[in-house]
């Protein structure tokens, strides 16, 4: 959690303080990706976020005509915390979905 | 805020989970398990301790156990119950635990051991 408001940044988990209380996207492992609002963060990138939306990516591959299928699927989490070993990136929300 | 950031844990996030000893919360795994159950302890690298716990894997299939052990780097996810207010929570037992600590560092008496295990080191 943060403590004194200092303004510079000086080292990259600054810029996460600068996000703190905005909408986010995070990257984690296994083909996931979240979009909440940053409650908390600490220097392991454990994480508390708010009204979060979690996707989750899978590829299967077509025996017969070895396409590749992408299936996502969504779904919302009020309040939620997320362990850092599992966090790839952080950033703010990006324009598309 | 006077000995907050005196604890190396209570500089972490870890301490949110401590707030939440006692109560039901659901935690997800890396291996997509997700467990139920009242949080019964946690310590300062996560591992935690759940009683009636409904143990569900990805087909949904539920197993009930009534004590586990969970090695708190399989964790990748705690849904926080959202009718809690945690910042109260967190400050309720940072306060207890300073207490704690008074007790101990007081005339030599046997003093009432703290909810959870708190390690210094």
């Amino acid at each position: 959690m943060a403590t004194e408001e200092d303004s510079a940044v000086k080292e990259p988990l600054d810029l996460i303080r600068l996000s703190l209380d905005e909408r986010i996207y995070v990257k984690l492992r296994s083909d996931r990706e979240l979009r909440g609002k940053l409650h908390a963060y600490d220097q392991h990138l454990n994480m508390i976020l708010g009204e979060v939306e979690e996707v989750t990516t899978s590829v299967e591959i077509d025996d017969e005509t070895y396409e590749e299928i992408v299936r996502t699927s969504r779904r919302t989490v009020p309040y939620l915390f997320v362990r850092g070993d599992g966090v790839i990136l952080v950033s703010p929300p990006l324009r598309t979905s | 805020m006077g000995k907050r950031g005196q604890r190396a844990f209570e500089r972490t996030l870890v301490c949110v989970i401590q707030a939440l000893m006692g109560l039901e919360l659901l935690v997800e795994l890396r291996n997509d398990l997700s467990i139920r159950g009242i949080l019964d302890d946690c310590d300062n690298a996560m591992n935690v301790i759940i009683k009636d716990a409904t143990v569900e894997d990805v087909e949904g299939v539920q197993k009930q156990l009534p004590l586990v052990f969970l090695r708190g780097s399989n964790i990748r996810f705690v849904h926080i119950p959202d009718n809690v207010d945690i910042m109260k929570l967190v400050e309720e037992r940072r306060l207890m635990l300073d207490q704690a600590a008074t007790a101990y560092t007081g005339k030599g008496a046997p003093a009432p051991k703290p909810q959870a295990s708190v390690t210094t080191a």
